[in-house]
């Protein structure tokens, strides 16, 4: 009966709300305030002008009920198969878009408050893109999902807190509604109870109205009501509700289970009657087909007091009654299925599965695989079970369950069969890359000659994980692509994409990830996730020197995950930080690398997903000079360092030289660059040992010459020459050959490699005494390290050092100026006490100082006045 | 809107829902909007429609002819 109540006193709030639905952005309002206080009733009352005015509008609700229910709000234009969220969140809008037909589209909301995430989301997306007008109402001091608070904190939408009546408001009401003069005893005490909150005045008023309490007497509505104490809503409530009789309460509760209810579905589990009396009395009310409860608050106090074993067989008979028809969401009929008092419905709890998993729903979607595999352990429920706790790292449980399937069983149709499951859950939350290797080796050894193609596939993926790039493309050199489903195809293609990077063999491996993105754009209904395409991509591109396009490949990625949930978006990122690190810009590196931490959130652990990204971090942290967070982050590295991802190990060593050399370590830092040129050279990943080569150039290593001009002829792009170019001036200890290589480090867009070897060249033109040279040179370093934000390296350090010592020289005394023993800096140099001391004697010659103190406190001095950061 | 008799003003302030008056007062006192959301228990994102409705209500108010 709420409904049935005329709207008072919100003359104001429908103006501004139509005003705002004229506007071309911010076309909508979010209306909040506390329960009772007319919310939803004023956002009725915006729909109907706006259905008088031609608009279209579609009205869906949070509720209790429906909140576990991934995407419930919009199941209605939800697919019902297992499609990605991006698919399922475009299809959604597409189909309230096409509904409405040209004309202008309104989406009601009510509670936001409580939508499920991806309902939420999809909200959020309709009123970033302009795609609908939105008016969305949310209870005050209720906990909101993030992208329903973001629709008021990002100005996406205007705030309209929703105040109770005033005084002569609440007196108006009363008098419209009870059709006479109210007496001024009974509205002024009805006003103190009720504070203008609408639902209370309502069931106060319907209440005493139904015990003859309020009545009319004398040519006024008097009130002979005397509460001793002042109720609160939810007693005005109730006591209301207590007065329909039993059959009309039970409506109540079957809507408030599975709040909305398909009107059909109502009709077969109550009587007409009771539905109608409930309907009349305003306790439930229904949008088309959808019925809802009246107002929130009803199921709340209603499903309070039931007890569990009530609540279970109300959600029994539900579920019944919805397995009876067919355009149901089978996710919303598995969980009430799921907490019923039910037998367990294998086929009804499985078809949730598959749903919750694609809403990246896992934590549901393993309640639901395990009461299926509980009731029924086939091979399939068990494979489907085995693979949500893979999707969740519980690699061991996922393992106990495959070991109990025989070989015959773990076969089935598609690509993630129980072979490949198995076997990619000991290479990720098992890592265990051996034992993966034998289980698709025994596998092979079946002879399948169909199932060959995607067993060899995994392997492929192995390999190109185990950094054996050639490996990777002979074993995918016997797969037919046509043999494969679409997830295979993608995997098939990142696996070629990583190889071809490392062989150094780029537009193989830019055409490769192209024919990926096509596949994935061929299948926008697809629910595998992207493994990491742009960022495979991406790598290649920049290990071969084309760093502005690797960043566009990053950025485009970035944008197409922009707004979607899960890890996709902060893979994205993470791919967009290393190409932020790749072409220099320190800050928007950390910035990124930053989210993506933030955007896992612990995920990726157990698996390594993360590892790769650490490793990156840190590389940006020490050349940020951020010295005591790149050792923090190096040791979180060295921690969770995966045995199944050999294919970065290089990167981590580069990474760890980078954190040596920002402590001045740089025999260290140049070892450790020469171990990761080793351990790519030998597992022939070519283009990352250039990369290991060239970074040895910038810590002065001069040994990578003669290599890199060799890998100048193997590897494709322009940062292999180069490098060699760079290694040789280096070993020359050509300052104008260093001019060069940075101008052209520059424009190639590895700007820290072009300030390093501006920085060398500086140091080079100095010691040749090129005074002006030096001078040049050293000034274009410090402006591209500052373009970078601020980029710290030895070849840095050393430029900013007037003082006349050799190499050798000059590092020793930055690592006595930082505190180190004789002892510490002849173990960190590789060289005897007696040697180190000999380089301290001839550093303080040429320094003018007489004791070890003096130098430490020249250096650190120089340091200081020389370096534009600390200035 | 014309000049309006203070006591008319303040008896159509009176008739607006307490959260629009105080709101009214107390910005016309010059005091600061996040300080009002603060004794209006609102978010600071709510208060420009707040002010916005506030006003409204109050131009009608003060339309209505006097009883």
């Amino acid at each position: 009966m709420v409904d049935l109540w005329p709207l008072t006193g919100r003359t104001e709030e429908l103006r501004i709300i139509s005003d705002a639905l004229a506007e071309e952005t911010q076309s909508g309002m979010v209306i909040a305030g506390p329960a009772g206080v007319g919310k939803t009733r004023l956002a009725r009352a915006v729909a109907d002008a706006a259905v008088q005015a031609g608009w279209t509008v579609r009205r869906v609700a949070g509720t209790a009920t429906g909140r576990a229910v991934t995407l419930g709000a919009f199941a209605r234009w939800a697919d019902t198969t297992d499609a990605s969220p991006l698919a399922l969140a475009q299809k959604v809008i597409a189909g309230l878009a096409a509904e409405a037909d040209g004309t202008k589209l309104l989406v009601l909301v009510d509670d936001a408050h409580v939508l499920d995430d991806m309902s939420a989301l999809i909200v959020h997306q309709m009123a970033l893109h302009d795609a609908a007008s939105v008016v969305a109402t949310v209870r005050t001091g209720k906990p909101a999902p993030h992208a329903v608070t973001a629709l008021w904190k990002d100005s996406l939408l205007r705030r309209m807190d929703l105040q109770p009546l005033a005084r002569n408001e609440s007196d108006d009401l009363l008098h419209t509604v009870l059709g006479g003069p109210v007496s001024v005893d009974c509205a002024k005490r009805m006003w103190v109870l009720s504070h203008g909150n609408v639902l209370f005045l309502h069931h106060l008023v319907e209440y005493e109205r139904e015990t003859g309490r309020l009545a009319y007497t004398d040519g006024e509505w008097r009130w002979a009501g005397t509460p001793s104490v002042s109720p609160s809503l939810i007693e005005v409530v109730e006591q209301q509700i207590g007065t329909v009789r039993d059959e009309v309460r039970d409506v109540v509760d079957l809507v408030a289970i599975a709040e909305p209810v398909d009107r059909a579905i109502l009709g077969t589990l109550a009587e007409p009657q009771a539905i109608e009396d409930a309907e009349r009395h305003g306790l439930i009310a229904a949008t088309g087909n959808a019925v809802y409860v009246g107002h929130p608050l009803y199921g709340e106090i209603r499903l309070s007091q039931c007890g569990p074993l009530r609540l279970r067989g109300l959600r029994g008979r539900v579920a019944s009654a919805m397995a009876q028809l067919d355009s149901v969401d089978p996710l919303r009929l598995g969980l009430l299925w799921l907490e019923s008092d039910l037998p367990a419905d294998v086929e009804i709890l499985s078809s949730a599965v598959n749903i919750a998993a694609s809403r990246l729903d896992l934590p549901l979607a393993e309640r639901l695989a395990s009461a299926a595999y509980a009731a029924q352990p086939s091979p399939a429920i068990t494979l489907q079970l085995a693979y949500i706790l893979y999707l969740q790292e519980k690699g061991q449980a996922a393992e106990t369950l495959l070991d109990t399937l025989d070989t015959h069983e773990l076969a089935a149709p598609g690509f993630v069969d129980g072979v490949n499951l198995r076997a990619a859950n000991l290479l990720l939350p098992l890592r265990s890359p051996e034992r993966a290797r034998v289980v698709i080796e025994d596998a092979l050894r079946l002879g399948d000659a169909d199932r060959s193609h995607s067993l060899y596939t995994l392997r492929a993926v192995g390999e190109a994980m185990a950094a054996e790039p050639a490996e990777t493309i002979e074993t995918m050199s016997a797969v037919d692509y046509d043999k494969l489903d679409s997830y295979g195809h993608i995997l098939g293609y990142a696996a070629e994409t990583i190889a071809l990077g490392d062989l150094g063999r780029v537009e193989d491996a830019a055409e490769r990830a192209s024919a990926a993105y096509r596949v994935l754009g061929e299948s926008p209904q697809a629910a595998f996730p992207d493994p990491g395409l742009a960022e495979f991509h991406a790598y290649a591109l920049l290990a071969a020197g084309y760093v502005k396009e690797a960043d566009s490949i990053a950025e485009h990625g970035c944008r197409q995950y922009a707004d979607l949930p899960g890890i996709s978006r902060s893979m994205a990122t993470a791919a967009h930080g290393m190409t932020a690190l790749g072409r220099g810009d320190l800050a928007a590196a950390r910035r990124h690398l930053n989210e993506v931490r933030a955007g896992f959130g612990g995920y990726g652990e157990v698996s390594g997903l993360f590892y790769r990204f650490r490793i990156m971090h840190t590389e940006i942290l020490a050349r940020s000079g951020d010295d005591e967070a790149a050792a923090r982050s190096s040791e979180a590295t060295r921690d969770s360092r995966h045995p199944t991802y050999q294919y970065v190990e290089s990167d981590y060593l580069l990474a760890s030289a980078w954190v040596a050399a920002a402590v001045n370590r740089v025999t260290e830092a140049r070892d450790l660059s020469s171990r990761a040129a080793e351990f790519a050279r030998s597992h022939g990943q070519l283009a990352r040992e250039v990369r290991a080569l060239q970074t040895a150039a910038q810590f002065g290593d001069p040994n990578g010459a003669e290599r890199l001009t060799e890998l100048a002829t193997l590897v494709a792009g322009p940062r292999a020459p180069l490098a060699a170019r760079y290694a040789q001036a280096v070993a020359g200890d050509d300052g104008a050959g260093l001019d060069t290589v940075s101008r052209d480090f520059e424009m190639m867009g590895d700007v820290l490699a072009a300030a390093d070897a501006a920085a060398q060249a500086s140091t080079a033109h100095r010691r040749a005494g090129q005074r002006g040279s030096a001078l040049t040179a050293g000034a274009r370093a410090d402006q591209l390290a500052q373009r970078c934000g601020d980029a710290v390296s030895p070849a840095l350090a050393a430029a900013r050092v007037p003082l006349p010592f050799t190499r050798r020289e000059h590092e020793i005394a930055r690592l006595l100026s930082n505190g180190l023993s004789n002892k510490d800096i002849a173990t960190a140099t590789s060289l005897s006490i007696r040697t180190v001391e000999g380089h301290i004697y001839q550093a303080s010659a040429k320094a003018g100082v007489t004791t070890r103190s003096e130098l430490s406190a020249l250096v650190q001095q120089l340091g200081q006045l020389e370096s534009p950061r600390s200035g | 809107m014309t000049v309006t008799n203070p006591d008319e003003y303040e008896a159509a302030l009176r008739s607006l829902p307490d959260a629009h008056s105080l709101a009214l007062r107390l910005h016309d006192a010059g005091v600061a909007d996040d300080v009002i959301c603060g004794y209006l228990h609102i978010e600071p994102e709510g208060f420009a429609t707040l002010l916005d409705l506030a006003r409204r209500k109050l131009d009608t108010a003060l339309s209505k002819p006097t009883t």
